[in-house]
């Protein structure tokens, strides 16, 4: 009874004393097995209400920002701050986060309702209350009426649905989700990313999702941050790092991209004029960024989907065709030297294997130029 | 490394953690210590009893009589015979089981065979009696079929055969070992054997293997060090076994617990029973060092 | 077998085949042979004293000329055993029931304890000792301990002797089953907020609860019939059942001890099985 009451009191507090709208925010946090840093100096800002994506590839640290942040493991140093209290020291079943795990981990010696309340019986909230507020969230989740079922003969979806009421139903400040769609197939994955993003909007709590899936991040994140090797690369909306990652790494990782070192050969509005790869072509710089001064050298990244098979910018000749279904995929070998994937939706082009062609660029981006301004 | 923690602005103390450990701690204390008060402690004074009066090794002399060597050595080959025995039972049975029986028979036909595990062994020894007697099962069955003219002596018979230094047991101490300690070797050998893939012995087989070379090519090569794990329990076991020899061992098969049993109950003579006690135990314990010299046989001990 | 034939068949040639069925028809043959025989080996004698216990006479004659329970009654209602009977069933429930206990903890710290590799180690090994050392052995060190220390002979050195026996049985079932409940459990508990002792009440406790039932069952059965622990723990001031059995079976066989074995293995034999059903065996 006591800890539930003080959790809602913190989270009042926070949305009157903290900052307005920080829900979750870590300064330096830092975490070392032995010798090694696993997490390094990741400093983080999330907002009340916001879908947050982590993204890396395996081992770069995400899981065991998240378990920080749980509180199931312990930060070598930092802070954590929810709800504008610092937790980074306090264990996992006092700060106001809840965990979906990897493999959802459900108690098997429990119904789904039983599953469901653990949470609130730990909170102190009388039987009656759990059993309806149990209930509600089962409803919320979709699975209205599961609440006597065996968890283990439930599908893989539904699973996942008794970990995420499990994990709401106490009305956490932050919403921790450990790749919990990575054992879907694929199409009940994108079935799932719809309802999480709409369960989230349902229940209005922030999730922090943790995946090396960058698709699932992209498609229900408000914000991603890209994590490389313990630290963070770089953070903001989806649009933004897809369209205009300041690395190659963040390039390259959120998508596939033709990266082509060139050197700018003059400016225009919101962009500048490339040399590259034999082609003259524009590059957007981005929203707020500096652009780079004419003569300076710089990487410009193409994605596949917005090279032309018409089009004089570049010339070169067919490698392959990958036929996708929806798209083709081509490799086309340049004069000039490198070879740039294509993407065409186009399936009348009559191209085949050895076929000369020229490119056309229908958008291209610099990649990191001057960092915020 | 990157530079010591204490650098790092906001460094977490480890609070909570140490407290968990010494959680951990006296709850591994509490059975740690019984173990020692009634396991560590009991070995070590059994040498100190038997150096003792003050300090001497006359009882260790005393040991060198012949005839404690010889029963000694009788323990040791009828604990080495009784557990091939068992292994040969074993061996065909747990396959059986493990591989061919359908598998809703499984568990019953597991369970049944290791029930007398949970009995009791005076009483199952004793079972014998009946059975071999002069009057008993085997030997009514025997004269009134006309096989035999007069019963013959089964019960508490030594079997004068031997291989070396290795004495036979006699018929009804042999069946009453094996009746005892077989389910134990039954239990740990249908876990080798159920970790074996039935898939090698099919490969085997397509390829044009016999029986006897499967078992001795697949079988035996992937389930040794089970067995050998699972037995050097038995072995110990049947070494150093009192009850058994007493109900159903002729006068001329003694073993080692009853001449220890005899020095503590009879001839009140506590440091030579631990003399005893203490060479038994060295000779098993350089037994156990043999079996473990093989990797796999440790790993499997480790798996006990 | 009849499953390998099949397969093979598509491959080998008519005369390979019947060959092939022939062996295994043969390999079937002797596999099934074994598995009877050694099933008759173990439960043949007890079946042969079920039926000699129903003999009029106190010395059985094979035939028997005639059937009754008379000696049943009379083990019943004989003082003495039935005394070695209430003491043998007190001393294994109070090892039963702190054996477990202790077993609980001790797989706990073997399974889960945060603590070093050696020491979760050295906790198994010194638990493991009676397991692995001649249980006589082990009696005459708590014998001459005992002596030693002025507890000498009678119930406690009985009881922890007992208690000592069974730990290794009841650690190691407790901990194969501890092992199979996802660890991960417990940090999800702990994530909604459950404390230590909470978290080992509402998860661990109630998946380890046959174990422990399976446990408590086994070690009394184990407890109940131990004989040679206590042949040299009890001294003359107390009797057990299985030291009253044993004094029966060196003065001779008879249909008393018949019947009294009947009815001991029966109770041990319902005891445990309704443990194996609870934790099945490996």
């Amino acid at each position: 009874m006591e800890r539930g009451e003080e959790r809602r009191r913190s989270v009042s507090e926070a949305a009157t004393v903290g900052d307005r709208s920080t829900i979750l925010r870590t300064e330096t946090l830092t975490k070392r097995f032995g010798g090694t840093t696993a997490v390094d100096d990741v400093s983080l800002s999330i907002d009340a209400g916001e879908f947050f994506a982590l993204v890396g590839p395996s081992g770069c640290g995400k899981t065991t920002t998240l378990r920080m942040l749980a509180g199931l493991e312990r930060p070598t140093a930092g802070r954590v701050e929810i709800a504008g209290r610092n937790v980074a020291g306090r264990p996992a079943s006092d700060r106001d986060t809840n965990l979906v795990f990897q493999d959802l981990v459900l108690f098997t010696h429990m119904t789904v309702a039983g599953n469901v309340a653990y949470g609130l019986a730990r909170d102190g909230v009388p039987r009656a209350e759990r059993r309806s507020r149990a209930a509600e969230m089962l409803a919320t989740v979709g699975l209205e009426g599961f609440g006597d079922r065996d968890p283990a003969a439930l599908s893989g979806g539904q699973k996942q649905r008794v970990a995420l009421a499990r994990a709401l139903v106490n009305e956490p400040a932050v919403l921790l989700l450990d790749e919990p769609l990575s054992s879907l197939d694929r199409k009940l994955r994108a079935e799932m990313r719809a309802e999480l993003r709409r369960i989230q909007d349902d229940v209005g709590t922030t999730f922090l999702y943790v995946t090396h899936d960058q698709e699932s991040a992209m498609s229900m994140s408000d914000r991603v941050a890209v994590m490389r090797a313990g630290r963070i690369v770089e953070s903001g909306p989806p649009e933004s790092l897809y369209g205009h990652p300041q690395t190659a790494f963040v390039a390259d990782f959120l998508g596939n991209a033709n990266l082509l070192s060139g050197r700018v050969h003059g400016q225009r509005a919101g962009a500048v004029v490339v040399d590259a790869a034999g082609g003259r072509f524009p590059a957007a710089v981005g929203e707020g960024r500096t652009p780079p001064a004419s003569g300076a050298d710089a990487t410009v990244m193409i994605r596949p989907e917005n090279l032309r098979l018409r089009g004089d910018t570049f010339a070169g000749t067919v490698r392959d065709i990958g036929y996708m279904g929806a798209h083709r995929e081509y490799a086309v070998a340049l004069d000039s030297g490198p070879t740039l994937q294509v993407r065409s939706g186009d399936n009348g082009d009559g191209v085949t294997v050895g076929d000369a062609v020229g490119l056309g660029v229908a958008a291209a981006a610099v990649v990191g130029a001057g960092a915020d301004g | 490394m990157r530079g010591s923690t204490d650098r790092l602005p906001w460094p977490i103390p480890n609070g909570p953690d140490q407290r968990r450990t010494l959680v951990d701690v006296v709850l591994a204390a509490l059975p740690t210590a019984l173990a020692v008060a009634l396991g560590v402690v009991p070995l070590l004074s059994l040498v100190v009893e038997s150096v003792s009066p003050p300090v001497t090794l006359s009882n260790y002399a005393a040991l060198s009589e012949s005839v404690y060597l010889t029963v000694l050595v009788r323990s040791l080959g009828i604990g080495v015979v009784i557990t091939g025995a068992c292994l040969a039972i074993a061996y065909p049975v747990t396959y059986w089981l493990a591989h061919a029986c359908p598998p809703r028979y499984r568990l019953p036909v597991l369970v049944s065979f290791t029930l007398p595990l949970w009995l009791n062994y005076v009483v199952l020894n004793y079972t014998w009696v009946w059975i071999l007697a002069t009057d008993g099962i085997v030997n009514t069955v025997l004269t009134a079929g006309g096989v035999v003219d007069r019963p013959l002596d089964l019960l508490r018979t030594a079997s004068g055969a031997g291989i070396g230094p290795i004495e036979l047991p006699g018929p009804s101490l042999g069946l009453g070992f094996v009746h005892i300690y077989l389910p134990y070797v039954l239990l740990t050998m249908y876990v080798s054997m159920e970790r074996l893939d039935y898939r090698q012995v099919e490969a085997a087989r397509d390829l044009g293997a016999g029986s006897l070379r499967v078992f001795v090519d697949i079988v035996v090569p992937e389930t040794y060090a089970g067995a050998i794990a699972g037995t050097l329990i038995v072995y110990a076991r049947i070494a150093g076994a009192f009850a058994t020899p007493q109900i159903l061992a002729s006068p001329s098969e003694q073993m080692i617990a009853q001449i220890i049993t005899t020095q503590f109950y009879d001839v009140l003579d506590y440091p030579f029973a631990a003399a005893l006690s203490v060479v038994f135990l060295l000779v098993v314990v350089v037994g156990f060092g043999i079996g473990a010299l093989s990797t796999d046989v440790r790993a499997e001990l480790k798996r006990w | 077998m009849v499953k390998t034939v099949g397969r093979n068949s598509e491959r080998s040639g008519a005369t390979d085949r019947l060959r092939r069925g022939a062996a295994a028809a043969v390999r079937g043959g002797f596999f099934r042979i074994t598995v009877v025989a050694t099933a008759l080996f173990l439960y043949l004698p007890v079946v042969v004293v079920g039926y000699l216990s129903l003999s009029p006479g106190s010395q059985p004659s094979i035939p028997l000329d005639g059937a009754t329970l008379r000696w049943y009654v009379a083990v019943l209602s004989d003082a003495r055993f039935v005394r070695g009977l209430v003491t043998s069933g007190v001393i294994g429930v109070v090892a039963a029931v702190t054996g477990t206990g202790l077993g609980l903890l001790a797989a706990r710290t073997i399974v889960r304890a945060r603590l070093p590799r050696w020491l979760r180690a050295f906790v198994g090994v010194v638990v493991a000792i009676p397991l692995f050392i001649p249980t006589v052995v082990v009696a005459l060190g708590i014998g001459i301990t005992a002596g030693q220390v002025g507890l000498g002979f009678g119930l406690w050195p009985v009881v922890a002797g007992h208690l000592y026996w069974v730990l290794p049985f009841s650690t190691f079932l407790i901990a194969s089953r501890y092992a199979t409940i996802d660890g991960r459990m417990t940090e999800v508990a702990r994530d909604l907020g459950a404390d230590g002792i909470t978290t080992f009440r509402t998860i661990t406790l109630p998946q380890l609860w046959p174990a422990l039932v399976a446990s408590v069952l086994f070690a009394f059965a184990l407890s109940f019939n131990e004989f040679l622990l206590t042949f040299f723990l009890a001294g003359s001031g107390m009797t057990t059942m299985p030291l009253e059995i044993y004094g029966k079976v060196r003065i001779g066989a008879t249909s008393f001890l018949n019947a009294a074995s009947v009815l001991v293995l029966l109770f041990s034999g319902a005891v445990a099985a309704v443990a194996a059903s609870l934790e099945p065996p490996t």
